[in-house]
């Protein structure tokens, strides 16, 4: 029953918060959601300290004498999954009780966000594929309804456009379980690997159809439009979390857990990692509009995210894994703090800003936090995990591709270092010298993160050992099973 | 038979793609999921063929109609003149190379499925109870985003 | 579906996959966005067909259950997609997706 929980919680409120619209238009529906958001953080640090380090928690459940059978698998990586998914979901919840107060209906809002968090737990709760398949598409509904909340000119052409290419990857995704379906008889990830399918065709419609969703060039196109046409909420909670759980941890589980994972695999995820991360920097160094840059630079930062998981090594896997629970704080606190300039200039085109420092301290800290923390300085969270990546390319005797991680990393700096320089430093403009700062919540939320940050680069030990460490552990399985007929890398 | 209804689907779904008149591209739409309804029919799955008349060539066809009459005048958008021949040659060719590479797909094994003698209620709301939760969660997130982009104006609404 | 008790198998995936073909015809060469959705819906009935036909007989319980769920799925993409073609069209009075020229990619 507990597992349950994250699923059926975050529905439940969603349902009841159009009806209590009629009492409260603003308190009421704040403090439901993030009183729920709280509850599922508070349950996934419980799970955590009681986790027994190995192994799954399976729950059926049985209801009203009737052996209804929903199965509720929680291993390792979902574990990780989870307390990322609750950490960026709570902070996104406090921001937007005074960010979404410009935007209309707040009540609407919170019960598409609360969809959308139900479905991204219901995607790593589940054990079979094509209840995953479901719920991505939920989680897709949603995003496409957040997209198309901002007030921008272009937000309903860009939800739009987010729609027919995400319903593409979408179809791939489907086409590829469906194969697996006919050839294998079941969907369920174990029987999957005990009979042991492998075909190249629907490999590559897995790849292709998850490289949409993660974001992977040459499919990253929706990505800065969505990401400009939305309230500066959605890129915090789509690059923060949804990209990594549909993308990622759906790759993860397919390509580990149930399809054998080849050394041809390894090689294509390591290739579309290097494309997207050099890309990504490149193309992010000419944008000018904050929320479009930072867009740019999640691409690059996912195809770190791809490349060490890609390895296929211990080490690859493990600074994957930690940089996707980094990314995942740090990339939702530098889209927090675009949405935060947003909220006091009404525009986020930084040749327009310049000198917000001294009117929005905490927002200019935390920005040079998440900024650092992406480019992987000492000594925060970022650094730790570029840093694995990198020795675990140089150890699988990949140098040229670890250079250009390194170089890319110095290309990340060098772009958020110019937009904070203009966004916050240096002379301020005529038009914004009357400026207040953002109001509380939204600076409570986003010094969490940044202190979140600050904590996982001093202390990061106990994060890999209770975290990461089993979620790695897990995707392991699936290699050494696979990986003895090679006689891999290991 | 079973041919003659998988060329009826084929040319339908062709039909509504290339036709210019909207109404028109969306009744043969309709028409090519009673087609398909049958055809699930044919092949021992009633629950679903029956799902797929009701839902498709009803619900969803309704929706389509009154979107198109709603837009009116303004839905049939000049399409690029491209002829139906390079759309016929096109199909020409991926007829060949699918005609080529068909044989060497893995679509069958002889595979030993468990032979299914279990009815569908129970598979679907037993075995199978996440999905249906999962629907559940799809709904509502329709729901709620047609709601919040069609609904009524609000006050400080855009 | 090579398969021995279908008969007529490969007619079947090669119904499939000209299915998915004139579907995504659609969707890349076609500009209103209405005939997008019409090319989405087309892929998800080819991919109901798929999972129909290949799992006869012996999975059509199974199989069943996944098509019924993949149409509710497709219903509410619809549904989602047809609100914003309305929405779209209040604002400017255009549904040509080269209209979209805000957007660069």
């Amino acid at each position: 029953m507990f597992l349950f929980i994250f699923v059926a919680i975050p529905l439940i409120v969603a349902s009841v918060m159009l009806i209590i619209e009629r009492f409260s238009r603003d308190v009421l529906p704040d403090f439901l959601a993030n009183l729920c958001f709280f509850l599922l953080l508070c349950a996934s640090i419980m799970i955590s300290c009681s986790w027994p380090g190995s192994g799954q928690y399976m729950h059926i459940l049985k209801w009203f004498s009737t052996n209804l059978n929903i199965k509720v698998v929680l291993d390792g990586l979902s574990l990780l999954m989870i307390f990322t998914i609750s950490i960026v979901s709570l902070s996104v919840g406090l921001f937007s009780i005074n960010y979404m107060g410009k935007y209309g209906s707040k009540s609407l809002y919170y019960a598409i966000l609360l969809v959308l968090v139900a479905s991204m737990n219901g995607i790593v709760l589940t054990a079979d594929l094509f209840t995953m398949y479901i719920f991505i598409e939920a989680a897709g509904i949603a995003s496409y309804g957040l997209v198309s909340l901002g007030r921008t000119r272009y937000s309903t052409e860009g939800a739009f456009k987010y729609l027919v290419l995400s319903a593409i990857a979408s179809s791939f995704i489907l086409l590829g379980i469906a194969g697996v379906f006919v050839n294998t008889g079941t969907t369920d990830i174990r029987s999957i690997s005990a009979s042991g399918f492998s075909s190249k065709f629907f490999i590559i419609l897995f790849l292709t159809g998850f490289s949409f969703k993660c974001g992977l060039v040459p499919f990253h196109t929706w990505m800065p439009d969505a990401y400009t046409a939305a309230p500066a909420v959605l890129p915090a909670v789509s690059s923060g979390i949804f990209v990594k759980v549909a993308g990622v941890y759906t790759v993860a589980r397919i390509f580990f857990n149930a399809l054998p994972f080849s050394a041809g695999v390894s090689f294509v995820m390591v290739y579309l990692g290097i494309i997207s991360i050099v890309v990504g920097a490149l193309l992010a160094l000419g944008q000018s509009g904050l929320k479009r840059l930072l867009a740019y630079s999640s691409i690059s930062q996912v195809g770190y995210i791809i490349l060490g998981i890609g390895i296929g090594t211990p080490l690859g896997i493990i600074g994957g894994l930690l940089h996707m629970f980094n990314h995942a704080i740090f990339k939702s606190l530098l889209f927090l703090n675009a949405g935060a300039v947003e909220y006091t200039c009404g525009t986020d085109d930084s040749l327009k800003l310049g000198g917000l420092g001294k009117n929005m301290p905490f927002t200019s800290t935390t920005n040079v936090i998440g900024l650092l923390s992406a480019a992987g300085v000492p000594p925060l969270n970022g650094f730790w995990s570029k840093l694995i990546i990198v020795v675990a390319l140089f150890k699988a005797n990949m140098f040229l591709y670890g250079f250009i991680a390194i170089l890319a990393s110095v290309l990340t700096l060098g772009y958020l270092l110019l937009i904070q320089r203009r966004v916050f430093f240096g002379k301020i403009k005529e038009c914004f010298e009357n400026i207040v700062d953002v109001p509380f919540w939204m600076n409570l939320s986003m010094v969490g993160l940044g202190l979140v940050c600050v904590w996982v680069g001093v202390s990061f030990a106990p994060i890999l050992i209770k975290w990461v460490l089993p979620a790695a552990n897990v995707l392991m399985q699936g290699i050494r099973t696979s990986f003895c007929a090679l006689g891999g890398i290991l | 038979m079973d041919i003659l209804l998988l060329v009826g689907v084929i040319v339908f779904v062709a039909c509504a793609v290339l036709l210019k008149d909207m109404m028109k591209a969306a009744i043969c739409l309709m028409v090519s999921s009673i087609i398909m309804g049958i055809i699930f029919f044919r092949l021992h799955a009633p629950y679903a063929g029956v799902f797929e008349i009701s839902v498709i060539a009803g619900l969803v066809m309704v929706l389509f109609i009154m979107t198109i009459s709603l837009i009116g005048g303004d839905a049939d958008v000049k399409e690029p003149p491209v002829p139906i021949a390079v759309f016929i040659f096109l199909f020409l060719v991926f007829s060949l190379v699918v005609a080529l590479k068909i044989p060497g797909l893995p679509i069958d094994q002889s595979r030993v499925l468990p032979i299914g003698s279990v009815k569908i209620g129970e598979v679907l709301w037993i075995r199978r109870t996440f999905d249906i939760i999962g629907q559940v969660g799809v709904i509502f997130a329709g729901v709620f985003v047609l709601l919040s982009v069609v609904g009524a104006r609000r006050k400080n609404g855009k | 579906m090579v398969n021995n008790a279908l008969h007529n198998g490969l007619a079947y995936t090669y119904t499939v996959f000209a299915m998915l073909f004139i579907g995504f015809y659609c969707i890349f060469t076609r500009r209103s966005m209405i005939r997008l959705l019409i090319g989405i819906e087309i892929i998800s009935k080819a991919i109901c067909l798929f999972i129909i036909s290949g799992s006869y007989p012996q999975g059509t319980a199974v199989a069943q259950v996944l098509v019924i769920t993949v149409i509710v799925i497709e219903v509410c993409v619809m549904a989602v997609g047809l609100g914003l073609v309305i929405n779209a069209y209040r604002r400017s009075k255009s549904i040509d997706v080269r209209d979209f020229s805000n957007l660069k990619g």
